[in-house]
């Protein structure tokens, strides 16, 4: 090996301390740019599945294909698989609900289209033959038309045709360019030369893709019957689903779709259909608006941070052992060592510390990765109820490549300077150096009060940080930069939970049902209450509410309060007729109403009446305050005006406790009644949501969903769970604070690489100094107070910077969500502490630790040492 | 044969009122094999001299010819080239590598060159340096008369056209110091080794071929024994 290398090496195993710290640093900041580019290849796995499972796992679909044709697709070189499917036909739906689904389309499905077309199955099984049939759940809650598994039914289907002859495919809407309002099967359109078969229904899938299968528009619910390739051959055309070979390559995907309508257009003037699954495609990197490109770019920043921070500290490791050497880099100069041949040495260093640190850190970046993956399914498979696709992961060569490429170049950066810095080092700088160390007295100038306050170790370490400004500089932004990065990501986190506990704690209820029902108000209010009746005797439910809501018009000059008049004049165009506000009037059922009656400590009569109008107000000027938006008090008797005339009621009592659901932050007042108050008539009011404070929400959840599936009289249901929607926030915040969290550590792990590589060689380079100090008799408490005083001095100078940094970033962060949040900024104490504390933690374990070493150093030895 | 020659060489720190004048418009020339010693009182020029022989510093104004070669004329990277080849240094402080061991402190400047080390010419020259059982020491383990060996033998493994040394003896005791001159003499008589020697003693200077006294940077006595 050559000599120049061999002193390299033996310099690192001489230092192997600091060149494992070094390696250390290396492989942290690997590790932490592998995890990032690993996390982004599983997200992109994880969507490209999530799009296989719901629109399937193919690109294009070439519809209605002339079998004699297929040939030119199947043998194309861009295509890697393909499968097929067939059309069977249209049959009637008999007593669909749904006017414009009147038939269902009959869809036949070799093997492999059944595997990969994204189908869903709920219950019982695929078909396996043609005479086997699985139906589509929109059938049951969208048509409402009961099919179970296990029941034969007969169809009679046929062909689509437009009463002009022309054929209709599932793409055309029913009743097709007819211009009549009232949908007429006889008038348009029907269906002709029909074939008769029996089916059994073996099961019942979820409803297809709507971008790939079963568009929104289609007249027929698709029900899928299996076919082998041999029938598929036998019927009529087919469709041929493709998958390729680089679904990324646009242009070139183009021309294929292209050349294959031309030649099949040429040859038997067939019109195909394609269909793109643009969903994947997407994902894939196949269009222009690809959805992941905002995530590559944050990928891109986050991973240009972590290199920056990188050959930043990287940089400095390099710096130290280039100065550590620079005598000997003289020495070898003088005997005739050009400036080529010692940059390649410090290359060669980079080169050396790559070779373990790079390997080190991928291994570690794929740890990361898998645990993270693994704990963001532990935390996420109890809150997703459907069967989305799990956390995958996902870290091809591609980011391990990119890994390498990237930290490869991290390290080159790094070097390149500290080895150019080498390179230029003249022999006579090195003898000289050697004979008398360069200080400018000036510099390195203390003042007075420092040796009053902190004796001459005070002085002597103020002097010290003065001189070795520069070495210091790297430990305090390595600091710095730390600092900053946690106060303003923890206090961005902690107003995250803030907001979301904001907004879910105080409902009073945790699951709320919505029968929709498109009737005139009356008559759907009547099938929404034996709905809610049912749902309640069903589940046995003791506390629920539900209310009917109609809205009054008050007399604003007469009964509102300034900040009301304030707020609807900056609102409304002032106009005279507008003098009048909104009040909600609401019936509560009457067991909830006496017990909220109750609540609130007010006797119960017929016409009890509950007004709550407490709203939070904020102006641009104003910081955000409680306001009330009427002037009234209990017992007062005001005028309401409603659809039914002006009503006069008595208010019992003003409260700014609202009944569940309700909540104060909404600028209109609401007045409570109850249900069987004959203030204005439940008939004109609209019935809302069933409220339920469940014991076991997710069970309830699970039950109410259940019943909305399998019964078609609840097909209209929509149930929304609060507590799980809280909850699934919640967890979304704490995979975010594991990932923030796990970010700022690994780099403030970085940095403290750097620092105690800092700290440790100047300690050992200032040996030679502390020897004489101590020679001279200065005493071991003496030495560490001088050693503590220097750790607190920049310590605190490193605070200095980085906690206003942190803040101002924080306020800044703050500022940018602000107008959607209604507290107000708060200084985030804790972070601040909390860098304090480990500021002063990381300055002191480095500083005991070299210490320790300097401790046991023999006077003569390191006198003698630093001679040759 | 003149294997030195040095034409108005000057060299200057500083500017204005703190210029100092460290080697002011010096020239002379040495045959090959000729034992030269510079003497001067303390800050009179002669490392700053020496270093410019040496090719290690470079001059304000004037010319270094070794071997009819004008050294300064060569970039940077020629000029290193040129001195491990030509030029050996010996220092005060010896300014061995730490962490290379006697033999690989020795032969750094072949290793630099990348040429092949005569293993009969390293094992003669470790023998005459009294070092055959050092080879594989690390400095630190040695004395500094051994240490300063070392040195010696580093600027002799190439068969340097000239060999430079700083007060080579400054800092040793004078049987050690004695051993070291000898050996310098030792290579000057046995292989007509040109040597210039800086020294303040002159017991050391009374043995050379010739005495070249230095003043404020000036020659003021060039004298042969
Ligand atoms: N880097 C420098 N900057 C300014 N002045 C310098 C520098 N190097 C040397 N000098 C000055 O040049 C003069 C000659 O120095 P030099 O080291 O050559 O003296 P010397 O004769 O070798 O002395 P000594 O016998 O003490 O080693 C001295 O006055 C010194 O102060
Ligand atoms: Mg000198």
């Amino acid at each position: 090996m050559n000599i120049l290398n061999k002193f390299t090496l033996k310099s690192l195993s001489k230092n192997k301390k600091r060149t494992i710290v070094t390696i250390i640093g290396v492989a942290l900041s690997t590790a932490l740019i592998c995890a990032v580019a690993g996390m982004l290849m599983s997200l992109k796995k994880t969507l490209i599945d999530t799009e296989k499972q719901n629109n399937g796992s193919f690109h294009i679909r070439f519809e209605n294909v002339p079998k004699e044709e297929l040939k030119y697709i199947e043998n194309n070189q861009n295509i890697k698989g393909y499968f097929y499917s067939q059309e069977i036909g249209f049959s009637y739906l008999e007593n669909s609900q749904n006017e414009n689904k009147p038939y269902l389309y009959v869809l036949g499905l070799d093997d492999e289209a059944l595997a990969n077309s994204g189908l869903k199955l709920i219950e019982g099984k695929m078909p396996q033959n043609e005479n086997e049939l699985v139906i589509s759940n929109h059938i049951i809650t969208n048509g409402r038309v009961e099919f179970k598994v296990g029941d034969t039914i007969t169809l009679d289907i046929g062909n689509r045709v437009h009463n002009s002859g022309y054929v209709l495919s599932k793409y055309n809407t029913f009743d097709y360019g007819s211009s009549s309002n009232e949908p007429n099967i006889e008038n348009s359109e029907k269906i002709i030369d029909t074939a008769s078969k029996t089916y059994t229904i073996v099961g019942i899938i979820d409803r297809p893709s709507y971008n790939t299968m079963e568009p929104f528009s289609s007249p027929g619910y698709t029900v899928i019957t299996h076919l082998t390739r041999e029938q598929i051959m036998q019927g009529k055309n087919a469709n041929i689903s493709v998958y390729l070979k680089d679904p990324s390559d646009r242009t070139e995907m183009e021309k294929l779709i292209n050349t294959i309508t031309d030649t099949i257009m040429e040859d038997t003037k067939a019109e195909v259909k394609v269909i793109k699954n643009s969903e994947l495609l997407r994902f894939e990197g196949n269009l222009s608006d690809n959805s992941l490109t905002a995530i590559y770019n944050i990928v891109g920043i986050v991973i240009a941070i972590i290199v920056v921070s990188s050959v930043f500290v990287i940089k400095n490791s390099f710096n130290i052992s280039v100065s550590e050497k620079t005598k000997q880099y003289g020495m070898m100069s003088s005997v005739g060592a050009t400036s080529k041949q010692i940059r390649k040495s410090v290359l060669f260093e980079a080169l050396f510390i790559g070779l373990i640190g790079i390997p080190l850190g991928i291994l570690c970046g794929i740890i990361a990765v898998v645990v993270l993956v693994w704990l963001v399914n532990l935390l996420t498979s109890d809150i997703i109820l459907n069967d989305s696709v799990l956390f995958l992961y996902g870290l091809p060569l591609e980011a391990i490549l990119i890994t390498v490429a990237t930290s490869s170049i991290t390290i080159f950066f790094s070097a390149i300077i500290p080895a150019i810095r080498a390179s230029r080092i003249t022999p006579i700088e090195a003898i000289r150096e050697s004979k008398d160390i360069k200080i400018k007295a000036k510099k390195i100038k203390t003042s007075k009060l420092t040796k009053k306050i902190f004796g001459i170790g005070g002085v002597i370490a103020a002097k010290n940080l003065k001189r070795s400004r520069k070495k210091y500089r790297t430990t305090v932004i390595s600091l710095v930069v730390s600092i900053t990065i946690f106060i303003a990501l923890s206090s961005f986190l902690q107003d995250g939970l803030k907001m979301t506990g904001y907004y879910y704690n105080d409902y009073g209820y945790n699951i709320s049902v919505l029968a929709n029902i498109d009737k005139e108000t009356q008559l759907a209010n009547k099938e929404k209450l034996e709905i809610y009746n049912e749902i309640i005797s069903n589940f046995n439910l003791t506390d629920y509410s539900y209310n009917y809501e109609r809205n009054g018009q008050i007399d604003l000059e007469k009964y509102g309060s300034q900040e009301n008049k304030d707020i609807h004049r900056s609102t409304t165009d002032n106009d005279a007729s507008d003098n009048l506000d909104t009040i909600e009037i609401v019936k509560l059922d009457k067991n909830y109403f006496s017990r909220y009656l109750k609540e609130l400590g007010v006797k119960e009569e017929k016409n009890t009446a509950i007004l709550t109008d407490e709203f939070m107000y904020s102006t641009e000027n104003n910081p955000q305050r409680v306001i009330r938006l009427f002037n009234i008090k209990d017992g007062d008797n005001i005028n309401i005006i409603t659809e039914e005339g002006e009503k006069n009621i008595t208010i019992t009592k003003v409260t700014n406790k609202p009944p569940m659901g309700f909540y104060s932050s909404s600028s209109v007042g609401y007045i409570f009644i109850s249900e069987e108050s004959d203030l204005i008539s439940t008939d004109i009011c609209y019935l809302d949501r069933l409220l339920i404070n469940a014991e076991k929400p997710n069970e309830l959840e699970a039950n109410l969903l259940d019943m909305v599936k399998t019964d078609v009289k609840y097909a209209g249901l929509s149930i929304n769970n609060i507590e799980a929607n809280a909850e699934a926030e919640k967890r979304i915040i704490l995979i975010m604070s594991i990932f923030l969290y796990g970010f700022i550590g690994v780099i403030t792990l970085i940095g403290v690489t750097n620092i105690f590589n800092t700290i440790t060689t100047n300690m050992i380079l200032r040996s030679k100094e502390f020897a004489m100090l101590k020679s001279i008799g200065m005493t071991k408490k003496e030495f560490n107070k001088m050693i503590f005083l220097e750790s607190i001095m920049y310590g605190a100078k490193s605070l200095l910077i980085g906690i206003p940094l942190g803040v101002g970033l924080s306020y800044l962060i703050y500022r940018s969500y602000a107008q959607n949040i209604e507290f107000g900024f708060r200084l985030p104490m804790m972070p601040i502490l909390l860098s304090m504390l480990f500021v002063f933690i990381i300055v002191g374990l480095t500083m005991k630790y070299s210490l320790g070493k300097i401790n046991k150093q023999n006077i003569v030895e390191t006198i003698r040492n630093d001679n040759i | 044969m003149e294997i030195l020659r040095v034409q108005n060489l000057v060299k200057t720190y500083g500017k204005g009122e703190n210029k100092v004048k460290a080697v002011d418009d010096v020239s002379f020339s040495v045959e090959k094999g000729e034992l030269v010693a510079i003497v001067g009182a303390s800050g009179s020029g002669k490392s700053t001299i020496l270093h410019l022989l040496g090719g290690v510093d470079r001059p304000t104004s004037g010319k270094v010819y070794i071997d009819g070669k004008d050294i300064y004329s060569l970039s940077n990277d020629n000029l290193a080239i040129f001195r491990r080849r030509q030029i050996g240094i010996i220092y005060q402080f010896y300014n061995l590598i730490p962490i290379l061991n006697v033999q690989e402190n020795i032969t750094l400047p072949c290793d630099l060159d990348g040429q092949n080390v005569d293993k009969e010419r390293l094992s003669n020259l470790l023998k005459t340096l009294g070092l055959e059982n050092r080879a594989m020491h690390l400095p630190n383990e040695l004395s500094g008369g051994q240490q300063q060996r070392v040195s010696i033998g580093r600027a002799m493994i190439n068969n340097p056209a000239i060999i430079l040394a700083d007060e080579p003896t400054g800092n040793l005791d004078s049987k050690a110091s004695d051993e070291i001159v000898s050996l310098l003499k030792l290579s000057n008589k046995k292989y007509n080794q040109t040597v210039i020697i800086i020294t303040h003693d002159l017991e050391i200077a009374r043995q050379a071929d010739r005495v070249i006294t230095i003043e404020d940077g000036k020659i003021i006595g060039d004298e042969r024994n």
